[in-house]
Formats: C-alpha cells, sequence, structure tokens
C-alpha cells in the first residue's frame, strides 16, 4: 500500500488518509480559494469539521445582505439577501427609513468626505456588480462606495430623506449621528440649496437635533467652497447614510453648527476658503451649477449621485488626484535618501571593535512575504517561518581574529618550536659514542698517580708509612670484651656484606676471627645475605689455617642464610632455631655448642660485620631490642662510620664496640700480633700488608682534592675580583 | 691446581674490570656480563637449598606438609604470586604482595619505633645533662664531654631543622622558611657538611682499599706467574 | 580508599604483627612469628622467581637475536652453571665458596676498586662546579679524616688524628644522629600509612 508522508511529523501514513494519525495535520495542503469561488473541500476531520463551521457562519453572514463576512475581505460579491433572509435590524432601519420617507423628500447622498468618516457601508454584491468594467482603476473605496449607493437606491424606500441606514459588517445600527441631519445649508452636490424660506435651525423630521452650534435663526451663510462656482457649504451637512433630499426641494432646516456658518458672507467666504479643500470646492463648482439651474441638473446631478451624481464626482478633474489614484502620483515628491545627504561616520577604532559580529543574510529561496505555505495547516498562508531545512543553512558567524600582544622572547620561542616542529633533523639526539669512550687526560691523571701510590710501596718494598699507635676507645671496648667472653658459650657472627665490600671488611673480620679462635670460643655465622654463608666460610676458612686446633674442634657453627632481611631477622630474634632452618638437614643446631641455646640469650654476644649502615640498624631493631641483654659489637666501614657511630655515642648504647674500617682492622691485627722486630701486625689479616698502599694512594687522595680545591678558590677569587673592578 | 686455575680467572677477570680505564670494551661487557649470571645462579641456588625446597616445597612431599596450615597458606600466596602474570590471576596476585609489604610496614614501624627513634631520642636528651655517670660514687663532670653533647645535640636538632621546607609565600617575596627556622637551618648545614665529608672520606677509603686489594692481587699472581 | 581484599590483607597482616611488638600475649607471639616466617619463606619464593625472570628475558633475546644477545649468552651459561652447581654440592660446599671468591668477588671488588677513581674526580669536579663555603668544609671535613685515618710518611702527627677523631665522634655523630631521626621518622611515616590503607603500593 502506497505511504504518504507527514509534512509535520515526517511519518508514514496511508495514501487514503486525509489527517496524520500521528500528529493530526493535514495530509495534503488546501488550496487557497480564488476569489468568487465556492468555499474550499469540506473538512473530513472534527477538528477540522469545527474549523469549518464557523467559516461557514462568517460566509453566512455575508450571504443575507448583511455586510461581513469573508466575503467582504476576499472581495467577493456579496449576494443580495432574499426576503426571507433579511435580518430583524435590517427590517428594522428599513421601516424607520419608510416612516421618515413619508415625510421628508429623500436627501441627497452625502458628501464624500462625510461618507469616509463614517464606517463604509456594506454594499451588496450585486451592487458592487454592477460597477462598469472602467472603474477597476478606480480606488477600493470608491468602488464601495459606488455599488452601495446603486443598492441603497434600489433598496430605499418612498422617500425617505436620510435613506436607509445600514449599518457595517451586520453589526448594529450605526449610531445616531450618523442619522442626524446635518446644519442647515449644507447641501450635497446636485442638491438644491434651502431656500430662505426655510427656516434655519429646524429640524427635520425624525432627526435629532445636530449637536454644538447656536442656534440661528438666520438661514446659514454660504461658504465659498472649493468647488467651481462657488457652492455654500455647511460643514454640518447631514451625515452619510442619509439619504439627500429630493433635488429642488427645499432641505429641513438644519441647526447651525459652526460658526463658519455665522456671520458676514464675507467671513463666511474667507473661513470657506481656508477650510475648505480645493477638490470639494472643484465637486461643489460642478454641482452648483445645476442646483442653481433648476431641476434638470439636479436632476441629473441627483440621479448622478445614485448614479449621476456620483459620476460627475468621479469625473476626471473634479477630485483631487490623490483621491482617485490608485498608485502614487508619478510626479510626487521622492523623499531623497537621507544617508546621500548625510555624511557617513567614522567610527573611531574602540567603537568598531564593540560593533557586533554581523552575519551574512540568509538568503532564502523567495522572501518570507511572497513565499506562500503549501503543507500543513498553515498551507495557503504566507509569511510562515520557513523550514527548520532552511534555518539549517544559517552560516556561523565569522571567527573575529584577536590581535594578540607578541613579545620578542615569545616570538623567539614559537619560531623555534615552529622550526622543530617542521625539520625532523632537528628532533633527532645525537647520540654519544659508547664504544671507545676516552677520559679526559687530567682524570687519566689521577688514575695514574693512584696506581703508581699503590703500586710503589709494594713493587719498591718501602714501609715508610708508621703503623697506628693509638687505639679508638670503641676497638679496644670490642677486643676487651671478646676478652672476657666465656668460651663454652658461642658468639653469633652476622657476615652481613657482599662480595664488594670483602676487601675491606675481611681485613676487621679476619682480625676478630683471630682473636675468637685464638681463645677458641665458637663461632656460629649467619647471613641475611645469599652470598654472606659463602663469605663466612672463607673468612672462617682462613682463620682455621692459622689456628688448625680450633678446626678440628668444630668450634664453627654455620647456621647458613637467614631469609626475609628485617622480617627474617625479627622471626630468628623470636625463634632462632625456627627461622634458621633447624628443622632442615643443618647439623649446626645438633653440636654441643648449640644444643643449649633455645633464644638469643644463649649466644654470648653479638658481632655484626657489615658495610652498610641499614643492615647494621635492622640488626639493632629488630634483634637487640627484643634482646638487650646480649651485647651487640660491629666490624664496619670506613663508610658507613658517621650513621653507625650515634648508635654507640650514647649514654646506653645500642653497640657496644666497634672496628672501623681498613685502619680499625689494622690496628686490631696489631693488638692481636705485632712484630717489634718487622713491625708487622697481626699473622692473618691482610690489613698490614696493604698498609703502605693505603696510606700513599690517600695522600695522593688528599694531594688531588687540595690541588683541586686551591683550583677553584683560584678562579672564583679572580672572578670575584674581576666582578669588583667592573663594579 | 684449583689454586693456580683461580689465580689465573681472578686475574682476567679483575684485567677485564679494570680495562674499563681505557673505555667501554668487549672484556668489561663480557665480564659483567658473568658477574650477573654468576651472582643471580648463586643467589637462585642458596633461595632454593636453603629456604624453598627444606621448608616449603620439600614438606609437600609428605603428608604431614599438606596438613599444615601455614604450608597450604603459603602455597596459596606462592600461587598468587606466581599467577601474578597470568591474565586470570592477575586480579588476586595483588595479595601476596599485600602481605609482604603489610608485614614488612609493620615490622619497619615497630623496629624504628623500638631501635632507632627511641633510642636516639633518649641520648638526645641526655646529652643536656650536665653530669655523666662514672664509675665512682658521684657522677662526673668533665666540662669538654659536656660541651661535646651540647654541640651533639644542637647538630641533631639543626640537621632536622634543615630538612624543613616548608615556606611560607608572601606578597612580592620568594617563599622562605620561617624567620625562626632560618638560623637553625644554617647551623644544620654546616653539621650536614662535616658528616658528609666523613662519609666521603670512608667511602674512598674503603674504595681504595678494594683497589689496593685488586691491584696487589694482580702483582702477586703476576709475580707468581714470573717467577 | 579503594577497597580491595589485598587492602584488608596488607591492613590485618601489618596491625597483627605491629601490636605483638607491644602487647606480649602468647597467641599472640605465636601467631606473628608464623607470619613472619611465612613472610620470610614468601620473600624467598618471589627472589627466585625475579632470578627467573631475569633468564627468560635473556633467553628471549637470544633466541631474537637482538643486539648484545652474544653477552647474554655469557649470563645464561654462567648462571645456569652455578645454579646446578651450588644446587649440587650445596651452597656451603667448597665448589659454591671457590665460585663465590674466584670468580665473584674479584669481579665485585674491582668494580668497588673503580669506584675510588670516580670519587676522586668527582670531588675535584664538584668544588670547581659549586664553590660554595659549604663545599670547601665538606671537603676539608674530607681531608682532616682522611689524613688522622692513613698514616703520614716518616712523621706521625697526633694533632691530627686527635682531631680527626674528634671530628668524627661529635659532629659528625650530631649530623648522623639527626639523619638518623629523619630516616627514623620517614619509614615510620610511611609504614603507617601503608597499615592505615592510604598507600597501597601492591596495586598495580
Amino acid at each position: 500500500m502506497p505511504e504518504l508522508r507527514c509534512p509535520m511529523c515526517g511519518k508514514p501514513n496511508a495514501e487514503t488518509d486525509e489527517v496524520c494519525a500521528f500528529c493530526q495535520a493535514r495530509l495534503r495542503p488546501l488550496t487557497a480559494a480564488p476569489s468568487g469561488s465556492e468555499p474550499p473541500i469540506s473538512p473530513s476531520s472534527p477538528a477540522e469539521e469545527e474549523a469549518s463551521d464557523w467559516l461557514v457562519r462568517l460566509r453566512a453572514q455575508g450571504t443575507a445582505g448583511e455586510p461581513g463576512g469573508t466575503r467582504d475581505l476576499s472581495g467577493e460579491a456579496e449576494p443580495l439577501p432574499g426576503p426571507d433572509e433579511v435580518p430583524n435590524w435590517l427590517a428594522r432601519i428599513r421601516a424607520r427609513g419608510g416612516e421618515e420617507g413619508e415625510a421628508t423628500p429623500p436627501a441627497a447622498p452625502p458628501p464624500s468626505s462625510e461618507i469616509s468618516q463614517a464606517s463604509p457601508p456594506e454594499i451588496p454584491s450585486e451592487a458592487r456588480a454592477e460597477q462598469q468594467p472602467g472603474e477597476t482603476a478606480e480606488p477600493e473605496w470608491l468602488k464601495r462606495l459606488r455599488v452601495r449607493r446603486t443598492y441603497e437606491q434600489e433598496q430605499e424606500p418612498e422617500g425617505s430623506p436620510f435613506g436607509t441606514p445600514t449599518s457595517a459588517r451586520g453589526e448594529e445600527l450605526p449610531p445616531d449621528w450618523l442619522h442626524v441631519p446635518r446644519e442647515e445649508g449644507w447641501r450635497a452636490p446636485g442638491l438644491a440649496t434651502p431656500s430662505e424660506g426655510q427656516t434655519a435651525g429646524q429640524p427635520a423630521p425624525g432627526e435629532a437635533e445636530a449637536p454644538s452650534g447656536p442656534t440661528d435663526e438666520t438661514p446659514p451663510a454660504r461658504v465659498q467652497g472649493p468647488f467651481p462656482g462657488g457652492d455654500s457649504f455647511s460643514p454640518s451637512a447631514p451625515a452619510m447614510g442619509e439619504s439627500a433630499q429630493a433635488a429642488g426641494q427645499a432641505g429641513p432646516k438644519l441647526p447651525r453648527l459652526s460658526p463658519f456658518t455665522q456671520g458676514s458672507e464675507e467671513l463666511a467666504a474667507e473661513a470657506a476658503e481656508a477650510e475648505i479643500p480645493e477638490w470639494l470646492a472643484r465637486v461643489r463648482e460642478v454641482t452648483e451649477p445645476a442646483a442653481q439651474g433648476g431641476q434638470p441638473q439636479g436632476g441629473q446631478e441627483e440621479e448622478g449621485l445614485a448614479g449621476p451624481g456620483l459620476d460627475e464626482l468621479l469625473a476626471p478633474g473634479v477630485l483631487p488626484e490623490w483621491l482617485t489614484a490608485t498608485q502614487p502620483p508619478a510626479n510626487a515628491p521622492q523623499i531623497e535618501s537621507e544617508t546621500e545627504e548625510i555624511e557617513h561616520a567614522v567610527l573611531p577604532p574602540w567603537l568598531q571593535a564593540l560593533r557586533p559580529i554581523e552575519g551574512r543574510a540568509v538568503k532564502s529561496e523567495g522572501s518570507e512575504e511572497e513565499r506562500v505555505e503549501t503543507a500543513g495547516p498553515l498551507s495557503g498562508l504566507k509569511g510562515v517561518l520557513p523550514p527548520i531545512s532552511v534555518l539549517e543553512k544559517v552560516p556561523h558567524p565569522p571567527v573575529q581574529r584577536e590581535q594578540l600582544e607578541v613579545n620578542p622572547a615569545h616570538a623567539a620561542q614559537a619560531e623555534l618550536l615552529q622550526r622543530v616542529v617542521i625539520n625532523p633533523e632537528s628532533r633527532e639526539v645525537k647520540r654519544t659514542e659508547r664504544a671507545g669512550r676516552r677520559f679526559h687526560s687530567w682524570t687519566l691523571g689521577v688514575w695514574a698517580l693512584l696506581l703508581v701510590a699503590i703500586l710503589a710501596p709494594g713493587i719498591t718494598q718501602t714501609h715508610v708509612f708508621a703503623r697506628p699507635t693509638t687505639v679508638s676507645v670503641e676497638t679496644l671496648k670490642l677486643r676487651t670484651a671478646i676478652n672476657a667472653l666465656p668460651v663454652d658459650r658461642p658468639i653469633l657472627m652476622a657476615f652481613e656484606f657482599d662480595p664488594a665490600d670483602a676487601a675491606e671488611l675481611e681485613a676487621g673480620a679476619l682480625a676478630v676471627v683471630d682473636q675468637l679462635m685464638g681463645r677458641g670460643i665458637p663461632i656460629a655465622s649467619l647471613s641475611t645475605r645469599p652470598t654472606g654463608p659463602a663469605m663466612a666460610a672463607d673468612v672462617i676458612a682462613r682463620g682455621e689455617a692459622a689456628h688448625p686446633d680450633y678446626a678440628s674442634a668444630g668450634k664453627y657453627l654455620p647456621l647458613g642464610y637467614l631469609p626475609g632481611d628485617a622480617v627474617g631477622l625479627r622471626a630468628f630474634a623470636s625463634d632462632p632455631r625456627q627461622a634458621s632452618g633447624a628443622t632442615s638437614s643443618s647439623s649446626a643446631w645438633d653440636s654441643p655448642f648449640l644444643k643449649p641455646v633455645t633464644s638469643l640469650e644463649g649466644f654470648s654476644s653479638i658481632i655484626i660485620v657489615v658495610a652498610q649502615p641499614q643492615l647494621f640498624q635492622a640488626w639493632i631493631e629488630q634483634v637487640h631490642t627484643l634482646h638487650p641483654g646480649v651485647p651487640v659489637f660491629a666490624v664496619i666501614s670506613a663508610a658507613a662510620e658517621p650513621l653507625v657511630r650515634p648508635y654507640y655515642e650514647s649514654d646506653t648504647p645500642s653497640v657496644e664496640g666497634l672496628v672501623v674500617g681498613l685502619a680499625g682492622a689494622e690496628t686490631y691485627a696489631c693488638m692481636n700480633s705485632a712484630n717489634s722486630a718487622t713491625g708487622q701486625c697481626g699473622s692473618i689479616s691482610p690489613a698490614d700488608s696493604w698498609w703502605d698502599a693505603f696510606g700513599a694512594s690517600a695522600l695522593t687522595a688528599v694531594l688531588v682534592l687540595g690541588v683541586g680545591a686551591l683550583g677553584s678558590a683560584g678562579i672564583a677569587l679572580v672572578k670575584h675580583l674581576g666582578e669588583k673592578k667592573r663594579d | 691446581m684449583t689454586d693456580l686455575a683461580g689465580a689465573a680467572l681472578g686475574f682476567f677477570l679483575t684485567v677485564s674490570i679494570l680495562s674499563y680505564l681505557i673505555g667501554d670494551n668487549l672484556l668489561f661487557r663480557v665480564a659483567v656480563h658473568l658477574l650477573i649470571g654468576v651472582s643471580a645462579g648463586y643467589i637462585a641456588a642458596v633461595a632454593w637449598n636453603s629456604v624453598v625446597w627444606p621448608e616449603f616445597l620439600g614438606r609437600l612431599v609428605s603428608l604431614s606438609g599438606w596438613l599444615d596450615p601455614g604450608v597450604l597458606f603459603l602455597l596459596l600466596l606462592t600461587v598468587l604470586l606466581i599467577g601474578r602474570s597470568t591474565p586470570r590471576l592477575s586480579i588476586l596476585g595483588g595479595i601476596p604482595m599485600a602481605f609482604l609489604v603489610g608485614l614488612g610496614a609493620a615490622v619497619v614501624v615497630g623496629g624504628a619505633l623500638t631501635g632507632t627513634l627511641v633510642p636516639q631520642l633518649a641520648a638526645s636528651a641526655a646529652s643536656l645533662a650536665p653530669f655523666q655517670s662514672s664509675p665512682g660514687p658521684a657522677p662526673a663532670f668533665d666540662p669538654w664531654t659536656s660541651l661535646d653533647r651540647i654541640i651533639i645535640l644542637v647538630g641533631a636538632v639543626s640537621t632536622l631543622a634543615y630538612f624543613h621546607f616548608g615556606a611560607s609565600r608572601r606578597a612580592g617575596q620568594p617563599p622562605q622558611r620561617p624567620a625562626w627556622v632560618r638560623p637553625w637551618a644554617w647551623v644544620g648545614e654546616i653539621f650536614l657538611s662535616i658528616t658528609f665529608g666523613v662519609l666521603y672520606a670512608g667511602a674512598l677509603a674503603a674504595t681504595l682499599t678494594a683497589l689496593i686489594e685488586r691491584l696487589l692481587y694482580l702483582k702477586d699472581v703476576l709475580l707468581r706467574f714470573l717467577s | 580508599m579503594k577497597f580491595h581484599v589485598s587492602v584488608v590483607v596488607a591492613i590485618g597482616t601489618g596491625l597483627l604483627t605491629l601490636v605483638a611488638y607491644f602487647v606480649p600475649l602468647a597467641p599472640l607471639q605465636a601467631m606473628r612469628a608464623a607470619l613472619l616466617q611465612i613472610g620470610a619463606i614468601l620473600a624467598t619464593v618471589a627472589l627466585l622467581l625475579g632470578a627467573g625472570n631475569l633468564l627468560s628475558v635473556h633467553a628471549r633475546k637470544i633466541r631474537d637475536g637482538k643486539p648484545g644477545h652474544l653477552y647474554s649468552i655469557f649470563l645464561v651459561i654462567s648462571m645456569l652453571s652455578v645454579f646446578i652447581m651450588v644446587t649440587v654440592f650445596g651452597p656451603q660446599s667448597p665448589y659454591s665458596v671457590w665460585i663465590v671468591t674466584q670468580v665473584q668477588q674479584p669481579l665485585e671488588v674491582a668494580l668497588t676498586g673503580l669506584l675510588s677513581g670516580v670519587l676522586l674526580i668527582a670531588g675535584v669536579r664538584v668544588m670547581f662546579r659549586r664553590p660554595h663555603w659549604s663545599t670547601y668544609l665538606f671537603f676539608l671535613a674530607a681531608v682532616i679524616v682522611l689524613l688522622g685515618t692513613a698514616p703520614l710518611p716518616f712523621v706521625a702527627i697526633p694533632f691530627l688524628q686527635g682531631f680527626r677523631n674528634w671530628l668524627a665522634q661529635v659532629p659528625a655523630v650530631g649530623g648522623g644522629r639527626g639523619l638518623l631521626l629523619g630516616i627514623a621518622l620517614g619509614a615510620t611515616a610511611t609504614g603507617l600509612r601503608v597499615l592505615l590503607g592510604l598507600d597501597q603500593p601492591y596495586q598495580r
């Protein structure tokens, strides 16, 4: 089944539908009804039916001869109402007009000025249809006037002086002032001037008195009008709708209404000249000779009003051009553009910056005024907003660039960035050559000095560097404490260093092990480093080499590797057997020296051989805090001294003795054994063999640092003096 | 023989490392990679031989190991740790690490409080006491010792003040430390310079000792081979 | 704070261990000892996994033929051979000790020896780059300690050694104590942050 898309919501509907099932909009546009055609297709939906009902009623109002209805708007000729369709109000007017017509002759129709002042009468369609084709160039109101006159002449009863009053658009009866006879003396063109016998101020029968204006017994002065032939114009002419008096008949005496009609004729003439427009005067000139001439002309004029009078009015040259012209006069003065005269102002920059952004005008397919909607309920109407598709074409207003203030530094940086982005070569970072890297000459000189200083004493076999003669307090304390240890209780020795630190620490460890083995104290070794047991085994092996009986006694008790660093130490401090793997195959704990040991309290002391201060700290924090009664000693590297010594320098020290670096190892070795003849100290510690090389290299280092300090200080001083001179 | 082989090997390896003085070369890189391999292999072997097999996996061989809740818990954590690299178990891979981190944090906190903070603070406070303990009945008073203690106390406090980097901003001025901190920080800089100087000297001495040991070793081996 | 099972495990384990530091209850101590033991073994398992990862990385490098894979061959061969030897003979066997003392120790000590020249050259460079009073004080203290530690040829200056000892025992101890206090405070704060769940380094 073919579908029909709703023009409003876009949803599909059946082709036979008139109204959209979703939004109730018409699926087919309503075509605009041409002039005189029948009303459009009756609606099929209730809403449409309701809408059409008022339309029908509106139109029906015009069909009964009542003024009003859509036909008036569309310019259709209204059909004359039939005798059965005359509304009550119209009948009343006619009736009244009939009564008035018996007393007074039909009055001439009022002039066009009064006609224009009052609401326009409803001209029947038939009367309107009598408009001659030649009158299409006439203005619309004039056409209506002509048709109305025709209608009134037809509908007018016997002799209503004022004709049948009509109401505009079927509304209420026109107000009474429309029926009030004007001041005496006014005569519509074609009408006879009131005779002198006519008493001024006497209103016409059936008419109310005209307001304002003192009454005067004298007949109204004749005011010179603009029309040729002069005229006697009285502004108090009878209102529109009043039937004109019969030609030649004396009109009713109308009351004086204004000062224009009073006074001398000259005054009146002057006033008339000042007040009466020219075109009206011309109208009077046309009509006055007819009125003065008697009947024929008046009759002719009279006939022309309903027909002939109006024709004379509409004759060319009578009415001014602007009244009859449908288009503006050709020689009308043109209002010149003010822009041509007024000079364009030069806007200052600050004012120009304030101007709003002017967007480009939307060029629609047709002007909105000319565009007639063809779909939806607004079909047939003009001036409807264009659809969204057109609106969407509205371009965005142009973006105004702001002027940035760029200083030279910013510009340089921006240029640099641009160069980096554009030029890929600039992004490449030159890789330094790794292979064959050479040292600077002065660094090679330092290395050479060091090598010479280290090798020279050994090569030359010179011993120019004196052995240490003073022993530090902390080293002496360790030696004293070991000398006081019981020989049946093992000592725990922690080898907490890597092979990298073996050179310095093995010298001190060997010196201490030498003393321990010399006293026959069992040594239980432990390490939290994986290579610790191997280092311990090497040290012990070298010590046992110097003390063979110690090895045979089986006093070396390797407890192996303790995993977990600080966690393992805490576990070991809590339960040494379980932490060090007592359940494993290790036989150390089965040794008679370790069998009575169930906790750390079973060890006589703990000697920590450590290079890094963090490991020493871990032993103090995890082990010593749990067993403060077990004395702790340490063999440390010279690099760890500043961070280990605070544990010693205290009233309640955590560590009771220290051997620091190679110097401490040499001192300890010298305390162990000293050969007075050769001056050598120690038996197994290599510290003594390195002592001269150590001294020479240390002196070389001091020399290099001193030269560097002097050089840098000199350069700084020269710079400072130079800056001072410049200042 | 083994001693000679070891000596030769040690000689070769030492020369390889010291060849860096003339620049990065093949020998040096081979020696470094050898060092890494040997260290890693030894560490893995010690870990396996000393801990993992006897304390963990070896116990699972027997039934009693499966009845131990600690072993089972350890097995679960190990599986999660291994599964950390797999997509399925990676979500739960944080549990064993969380266990280790929590345990380590507690150990560190407890040890720092009881092993360092309290003793060091007590030692600093004791520096204010003019009299020191002595073996005799009367407490000893040594002015130089007292002065040393005061210097130690001032050094400790000023060093802590030097690491106070809180600064307040003022209009038109760069951020600065509080006025009462600035003199203490200046004194602390003095103490820190001395402390780090001592540290530098100690490190220099330790490394010189290592260089001495190696060079003299080379000399001895050369002389042995030459003789 | 992101809620996760890991957070609960970390906080629970840590609080239990920390409380046992201060509360000497037997069950608490026993539980803490068990946790510590499990933690130590788990850390060793992690160490083993790290070694395995190193092996796999270099094995992949050899397989893919990436630059430097020849050096990786040395690494893999040495690693596997040492592992096999130490596993077979034991960590404290003479063969294992030989590997450490004859292979590992020379290499590591030589590398440490190279550091001495590097330290010396770096010290000279610092003096030229930063000629500040604190720099000169730094090197003055270093020189005094070196001169007091190492003997002088032909002469012995007691004042020098005494001054060196005073320098290492008084001002250096003051500075060292301040450093230790700061390190302990920082470690405590960091540990408490982990125990309170504010820091979660175990989360990915």
